[in-house]
């Protein structure tokens, strides 16, 4: 599984060697954090969109001086690897306020770390006519700041190239969450996690050559990968951590979807082809299946959980968060009651994100919890 | 056949011998250095008193906390699913279990066949676990076992208003010098641990019946408030409940076992 | 929970009352005095000494506590009015409530109040939790949303949420209780920024939510009930100021115990002649002691400021700084009001503008939005106040579930050591839970804190 290997071996290493022939290239990278970052905009300007993440961070001890125990774990692992310098090769990073821990995390960094444009890109906290024009402005702004950092110009002809590039990417995805429908998903969920994880550091042009490349070798995992196990699905707080999933699989179990901002609410919709590019990423990005910081939200989100449900005739589900995540854990409680309700088994989950992560408590309620459902 | 438990806890081992669903014998002691030694030892006990040896085992399972490091376990299981196992094979009217260890509390929904509806844990923090109560008692100059007796005779329980068990023992030492009454600050205590496992077991939803497991369960002062607190009252048990985790497991041998 | 209670907000009426009528003469130590105080908790009675020791505080309790009597009244018999109740937050206009004639409540008021219940609110923190609420969330709204578990507080008839973007925690708690209990909710968006602008979007948002509530109500919106409250808001807003003034002075003659009434005043009754009422008191009784000299005791050592949100699980402890260590408690975030705006009672269009941007100042929205270093944010405001207050030095609560602000506590921090030479002490103290820190480690780790200062 020749393309597997490669995202297997890019997801591992921070700069991997895809950015590094791209910087070899004299082009620029910029990080992002959160899904409501409109990724085409880079890539039409011939910047790579490289997602920060905590992943690899040994410890917390510099971060922990700024953001404090009471923060979420990711963010202080982003946080961690940017104080000792393992983001250096980004030219610049675009933030949201995703929520309070990550809009701290970007305090904290831009106070402390000197960083090339460093960028926040406000989001509205509801889905409305009002805030789209808000989110649009705000898009706007965020066009002609790195335009005028990085000295290039948005071509509307480019903008529709990476609109079709992105779109394809989704397609391509859809058909392997499909392909984890049937009764032997090809890939075990610690796998995808991989694969969606490398798909957010590497151009885009190299993901979907990759994608297509692992379709076509994609075939029923070897030992009928769902025979007795059990179908799960994993939801909650940001998660790009395969070994997480490795280890609830480990227990006799087969994830099979997802509703994560690494996984399927990333790439679940398509950018309208055709007509103004940049408002079709508007509206896309805007309208993609929220995160729990969209209030007023909830039935949305809901209803994108009991759709992955179905389709992927799943029996079990995890809602995780990252302990200290308010939204998610809050939103958990009551997905929690109404999924429940709907007849399915629920776990909720508290964990932390990278050195915090304890693999053995886990272990213990996934285990339970999957003897549950088996019986 | 006969059929083999064995949990491995952080503090105790348990093994129980089962055949056609009775009990042949059980042990209880406290572990060795590492889990394997803990297993062994506890099972070989049972087996030399009952003059049986591992080949008369036709299957075993093992559960608790080093459950995954057995030899000879032929499968696992979590502590949660034998606990419920366990406990509703001696009282099999049993709904809900609350298990308040020296390390950890959970509370256990368990459904007409003995399987786990819900459950929850809480394994982080000190407070609402016997190790707590150990401190407390520490501080209050007591032994963990007069805890209970003693806040029997209290006139008032003194309301312990730290959450965290560090600045526990800081309030307790505040109370005696002021000269309040040791038998009203233990009844404080119990109370303070009380509330904390009423707040994790009120999150599976209380269904009669109800018991209470652990060391913790020792104490009646704990028992009594707890029963107050959540309107309930905790059925016994025939056998000693910390065998339960291991008569479990021994109960999902006979299951699984291939006939 | 044992036995079914009665009814909070009853309870709650009723020890209005009680402490509404507080006689100008009083006399601690006498056995009257000493029996009533027997006959409460420790609580209890810390805040009564709080609020009934110093003849002026008494004064100016009496006007508030008569007025939150009647308050609550009104919400009690709301429903039997045929009037609406909206369970808003504490940084929401209130005023616009009243022209819609919906009762407003807000919940971190509630919640505070609630503590003087016999049982406190601990059990209710407790059960907000057991019924599902992660623990992390904040003790400012767990205790109301433990009081609907318990079924001692009736659920309101709409939910109005004004912390989206400037607090994770308490947004997503009004979302809870929505879903939680099928109540409608109605969320404004609190732009990143403080510019024209944001002042725009935000402003049309609050217009939006002004039309929701009228359809949902289906009440229309009265101009002349708007004016009128708004007209007191300024009145009161006016007053609030000359008292500011007042706290400018060294020695600072206004009582550490005013900035609890005026919080719950401000927040929730500001717009009703009750709380004209009341502010004309205090600033009388502030002339007075301006007048006579008088500030806390036995002399003013050191000028203190809560950088965010204060303790109010204790009343006591404002009486404490002022009776046995000499501090003035000048202010906490929660009554950080100079930036409010008079509002432009012209017609309806300029109230509603004049409100929202009035709202976008009001604590915790004006200084927690966006990021901590930009114009009308925290630090700015907090060097504003630092430094025209003259205080010594300032501190944070720890307060729990501000993550946000344990995320940046430490640049801010610095940066006000760094430019006004000021220090801070940070605790670990829950605003609203007396278990998480007690009174005494928090009295111990001031004391310490204000000898250093020495």
């Amino acid at each position: 599984m020749r393309a597997f290997q490669e995202l297997a071996e890019v997801s591992r290493t921070l700069e991997n060697s895809h950015v590094d022939a791209w910087k070899r290239d004299g082009k620029k990278v910029v990080g992002f954090v959160c899904s409501y970052m409109p990724e085409e905009i880079l890539h039409a300007l011939d910047i790579l969109p490289y997602r920060i993440t905590g992943k690899g961070a040994q410890d917390t001890s510099h971060a922990d001086s700024y953001l404090t125990r009471v923060n979420c774990s990711f963010a202080r692992s982003c946080l961690e690897l940017g104080f000792l310098g393992q983001y250096d090769f980004l030219d610049g990073a675009v933030w949201n306020n995703g929520c309070d821990h990550i809009r701290r995390c970007y305090d904290n960094w831009k106070a402390k770390i000197p960083f090339p444009f460093m960028y926040m890109l406000p989001v509205p906290h509801k889905i409305s006519p009002q805030g789209r024009e808000w989110y649009k402005g705000e898009v706007l702004k965020f066009r002609s700041a790195v335009e005028d950092h990085f000295g290039v110009e948005l071509s509307s002809k480019k903008l529709s190239d990476a609109v079709s590039t992105y779109n394809e990417t989704r397609n391509l995805l859809r058909r392997l969450y499909d392909l984890r429908t049937g009764d032997s998903p090809p890939f075990t969920g610690a796998e995808v996690l991989t694969i969606l994880s490398a798909g957010t550091s590497i151009p885009r042009a190299e993901y979907n050559r990759l994608l297509r490349e692992l379709l076509e070798e994609a075939k029923p995992h070897p030992d009928g990968a769902s025979n007795g196990k059990v179908r799960l699905l994993v939801a909650g707080s940001l998660m790009d951590d395969a070994e997480f999933i490795a280890n609830v699989e480990d227990l006799g179990a087969i994830v099979v979807t997802d509703a994560l901002c690494f996984g399927a609410k990333n790439f679940w919709n398509l950018t309208d082809e055709g007509g103004d590019s940049l408002e079709n990423l508007i509206d896309r990005y805007y309208e993609h299946p929220p995160c729990p910081r969209m209030t007023g939200a909830y039935p949305q989100r809901l209803a994108f959980l009991r759709e992955q449900i179905e389709r992927a005739d799943v029996k079990g589900v995890i809602l995780q968060h990252i302990k200290f995540c308010d939204l998610h854990g809050t939103d958990n409680a009551l997905l929690k009651r109404d999924l429940e309700k709907d007849g399915i088994p629920v776990m909720e989950l508290e964990r932390q994100y990278g050195p915090l992560a304890d693999a053995g408590r886990i272990r213990t309620r996934v285990q339970a919890f999957l003897e549950r459902i088996g019986a | 056949m006969i059929v083999a438990g064995c949990d491995v806890g952080s503090l105790t081992a348990e093994a129980v011998l089962l055949e056609n669903g009775t009990i042949l014998g059980s042990e209880i002691m406290l572990v060795r250095p590492t889990a394997e030694q803990s297993a062994r030892d506890v099972m070989e006990k049972v087996l030399d008193r009952l003059s049986l040896s591992y080949d008369d085992i036709g299957f075993a399972v093992a559960t608790g906390y080093g459950r995954e490091t057995i030899p000879f376990a032929n499968a696992n299981l979590s502590e949660i699913s034998c606990h419920a196992k366990g406990a509703h094979f001696l009282v099999p009217g049993i709904r809900t279990v609350i298990d308040v260890g020296g390390q950890d509390c959970k509370a256990i929904r368990v459904g007409s066949d003995g399987g786990v509806e819900n459950f929850v844990m809480n394994d982080k923090c000190a407070a609402g676990t016997g190790r707590s109560l150990e401190l407390n008692s520490e501080a209050l100059g007591v032994q963990v076992s007069e805890l209970g007796p003693i806040s029997l005779e209290a006139k008032e329980a003194i309301v312990i208003t730290s959450q965290c068990s560090i600045f526990t023992e800081l309030e307790i030492m505040h109370l005696l010098m002021e000269g309040r009454r040791t038998a009203d600050v233990a009844a404080g205590i119990n109370q303070a641990m009380a509330r904390r496992v009423k707040m994790l077991a009120g999150r599976v939803g209380i269904k009669n019946d109800v018991g209470i497991t652990g060391g913790v369960s020792k104490n009646v002062g704990v028992v009594k408030m707890l029963e107050e607190m959540l309107n309930v009252e905790f059925v016994g048990f025939p056998e000693d409940p910390q065998i339960m985790g291991a008569l479990g497991a021994a109960l999902f041998a006979a299951e699984k076992a291939p006939q | 929970m044992p036995e079914a209670r009665r009814n909070a907000l009853e309870r709650m009426v009723e020890t209005f009352n009680m402490t509404s009528d507080l006689p100008e003469e009083l006399d601690v130590e006498s056995p009257p005095v000493q029996a009533l105080l027997a006959t409460l908790t420790e609580s209890q009675r810390s805040n009564f000494l709080a609020m009934a020791s110093d003849p002026g505080v008494r004064k100016m309790s009496s006007v508030s506590n008569a007025a939150m009597a009647k308050y609550w009244d009104a919400v009690l018999s709301a429903r039997d009015r045929g009037k609406k109740i909206a369970f808003i937050p504490f940084n929401c206009s209130p005023e616009i409530f009243h022209a819609l004639d919906i009762v407003p409540v807000g919940v971190e008021v509630l919640n505070s109040f609630a503590i003087v219940l016999e049982e406190g609110i601990h059990e209710y923190l407790d059960l907000a939790v057991e019924r599902g609420l992660p623990d992390t969330m904040c003790s400012a709204q767990r205790g109301v949303v433990g009081l609907l578990e318990a079924g001692v507080v009736e659920k309101p008839d709409f939910l109005v949420n004004g912390a989206a973007g400037s607090c994770d925690p308490n947004s997503k708690i009004f979302e809870y209780m929505s879903e939680k209990w099928d109540i409608p909710a109605l969320y404004l968006d609190v732009p990143y920024s403080h510019d024209r602008r944001a002042i725009d979007y935000y402003t049309e948002g609050y217009r939006e939510v002004v039309a929701a509530l009228q359809e949902l109500s289906g009440n229309k919106l009265d101009e002349d009930r708007l004016r009128e409250a708004c007209r007191l808001t300024n009145q009161c807003t006016e007053i609030i100021m000359e008292i500011n003034d007042m706290k400018r002075q060294v020695p600072n003659p206004v009582p550490n115990y005013y900035n609890l009434n005026h919080l719950a005043q401000k927040l929730m009754l500001v717009g009703t002649p009750d709380a004209l009422d009341f502010y004309e008191t205090a600033l009388e009784v502030c002339k007075e002691r301006m007048e006579k000299g008088l500030h806390v005791l036995p002399e003013e050592k050191i000028r203190f400021m809560m950088m965010y949100t204060g303790i109010y699980f204790d009343q006591g402890l404002h009486h404490w700084f002022q009776e046995e260590m000499g501090v003035s408690y000048i202010m906490d975030l929660l009554v950080f009001f100079d930036f409010n705006p008079i509002i432009d009672t012209t017609n309806v269009d300029t109230m509603i503008s004049g409100l929202a941007e009035g709202m976008l100042s009001l604590p915790m929205t004006r200084q927690l939005k966006g990021s901590w270093d930009m114009p009308a944010n925290w630090l700015e405001d907090l060097l504003y106040y630092v430094d025209t207050y003259k205080a010594d030095c300032i501190a944070f609560t720890g307060h729990a579930a501000c993550k946000q602000v344990w995320g940046i506590y430490r640049i801010v921090a610095d940066e006000v050591r760094r430019q006004l030479g000021v220090p801070s002490l940070r605790l670990e103290g829950d605003g609203w839970d007396s278990r998480v820190t007690s009174l005494d480690v928090i009295k111990e780790q001031f004391t310490e804190f204000f000898e250093t200062l020495a």
